[in-house]
């Protein structure tokens, strides 16, 4: 029997470290260790796979170098959560505080990694049984001013100053072609439990900004005027059939 | 050491016969089509932190199947301390699903916070003996039910090991009133990566301690066997669930699939195969 001089946690935090390194050969009282890279292949193939499932736009920016990138900000980063999928957050901490890249091809890329965690994050939320239109339409005018729109959890509005409709399908891109861009997304998990976005009009944002900020149906829709009808109608459709309103409350005479 | 909490109390073993592991890549076709399984398992990490389609998906399938807890995250081997936090998500996934077997593996996944997300191997030692059955001890009290321990599978060993593996995971379920979840596909693969006889381990193993048992595929790599679940359960691991089923008596049999996950009848049509060899075996042991 050949003990090594090592408790049991240091011959744990032994074999972790050179699970990064890939070998084994160091580790004492090892035995098969020209097999310890089947452990570090894994090690690195579960993180990779996790990063590229989430990060969608940054792993197109990034193209095959997402997996190098894997490794420096899981190196940099170690996962520590009990939950694989939280290793998102330790590589938007390696973007934020260590990636050495130009300041504004880095603020773009920060935008896009943290746009793909936010629809990862998305996705983990509850959705509601929703209303359907018939129930908003069923309101009297006379009390629009006091009916609230409940909307689901699941549904964000967020301004993006890219211009993602570009490149969001393309498997590669020239990092030189991303316009900027002044948009305003709406991120919305529908009936079937997938997580899409969209851009939203000028009015038709100021509309569900108003609605999921808590205002009445009144007070939002009288936030715009320049919107027609036909539009409004549109968008309330629209909004319907994604599932994103949960209910209707009434509020007491203003 | 701590003997005989009033979980430990209850030895026997729910009997729910033959499951599958329930992945991502089935959930709608057993959601429309509710195939006649008995039970279905799922990795808990899968399902805990999230309110989405993960969640509601056991909300709605366990109306119609028990449904079973089996964790990767555990880091039960670690020097780490228990993961409270860890611990009071697991719970709360309990809570909601209700399983009637909540399971994890022998083996530690990481230490001085940092994680692996990987099963990785313990020296099979006395020391470590006690220190496994301290911890779980404090994970049986936290979710005041017993768990089973499966034996995972290992590339590597110590040289400084001073027991078998039946040896050490059978001192661990009897000193800590845990029950051993048995995969005879690892009992396999490591009876050829360190050269034992796998009947061996089966037959040193307390029939009281088998709770459940999980079936599944490998890959041969240069010297050694690669769980993988990725493929059908080979001839020889069937061979062992033969053994297995004469020695124990009907105890819960999962079959698992992790990669290239194939259409369910596959998984379906080797849960039936398991049914049939339990039923001839108890037939043969009948006669």
């Amino acid at each position: 029997m050949n003990k090594p001089n090592l408790s049991l946690r240091e011959l744990q935090s032994l074999f972790l470290h050179h699970l990064q390194q890939g070998s084994g050969d160091d580790i004492p009282s090892l035995r098969h260790a020209h097999r310890f890279f089947a452990y570090g292949n894994g090690y690195w193939i579960r993180f990779e796979d996790i990063i590229e499932s989430v990060f969608h736009l940054t792993k197109i920016v990034f193209s095959q170098n997402i997996v190098d990138l894997t490794r420096q900000a899981l190196t940099r980063h170690p996962s520590t959560h009990y939950s694989v999928d939280q290793i998102g957050l330790n590589f938007l901490a390696y973007l934020e505080n260590d990636l050495d890249w130009k300041k504004e091809k880095k603020q773009m890329i920060l935008d896009l990694a943290r746009f793909d965690w936010m629809m990862n994050e998305m996705y983990q939320e509850p959705f509601s049984s929703p209303i359907d239109l018939q129930q908003m339409t069923t309101i009297p005018p006379s009390d629009w001013d006091r009916a609230i729109l409940r909307l689901q959890p699941c549904c964000k509005i967020v301004p993006f100053s890219w211009n993602l409709f570009d490149f969001h399908r393309k498997e590669t891109y020239d990092l030189e072609k991303i316009k900027e861009a002044s948009l305003d997304l709406l991120i919305y998990k529908d009936r079937s439990q997938g997580v899409f976005f969209e851009s939203l009009e000028p009015n038709e944002k100021v509309i569900l900004q108003a609605l999921k900020n808590g205002e009445s149906l009144g007070s939002a829709l009288s936030n715009t005027t320049q919107a027609t009808q036909e539009e409004i109608q549109g968008w309330f459709s629209k909004w319907f059939d994604y599932g994103l309103f949960v209910g209707i409350d009434f509020h007491r005479e203003v | 050491m701590k003997e005989n909490t009033a979980y430990t109390l209850q030895s026997n073993w729910p009997k729910i016969g033959h499951g599958i592991g329930l992945r991502s890549d089935h959930w709608t076709v057993i959601q429309e089509t509710r195939p006649a399984i008995d039970w279905l398992e799922v990795v808990s990490e899968n399902h805990m932190d999230t309110e989405g389609r993960a969640l509601t998906i056991l909300e709605d399938l366990r109306r119609d199947y028990p449904i079973c807890c089996h964790g990767v995250s555990m880091n039960i081997g670690s020097t780490d301390p228990v993961n409270k936090d860890y611990l009071k998500e697991l719970k709360k996934l309990i809570h909601r699903i209700e399983p009637p077997i909540v399971s994890d593996h022998l083996c530690w996944t990481g230490v001085d916070g940092a994680n692996s997300h990987d099963l990785l191997p313990l020296p099979q030692t006395k020391e470590v003996i006690d220190h496994v059955v301290n911890k779980v001890h404090q994970v049986q009290d936290f979710l005041q039910r017993r768990i089973l321990l499966e034996n995972a599978s290992t590339y590597v060993a110590f040289e400084h090991s001073t027991l078998p593996e039946w040896e050490f995971i059978s001192e661990i379920a009897k000193r800590s009133g845990c029950g051993i979840l048995l995969d005879l596909n690892n009992v396999y693969v490591n009876s050829f990566n360190h050269k034992f006889d796998p009947k061996q381990y089966i037959q040193f193993l307390d029939p009281e301690c088998v709770g459940q048992y999980h079936l599944a595929g490998h890959i041969e790599k240069e010297d050694f066997l690669f769980d993988t679940h990725s493929r059908e359960v080979k001839e020889e691991v069937w061979d062992l669930y033969r053994l297995a089923c004469r020695r124990f008596d009907h105890v819960p049999t999962l079959i698992e699939w992790d990669a290239d996950i194939p259409p369910l009848e596959k998984l379906l049509d080797e849960s039936q195969k398991a049914k049939e060899i339990e039923h001839e075996q108890a037939q043969l042991v009948l006669a």
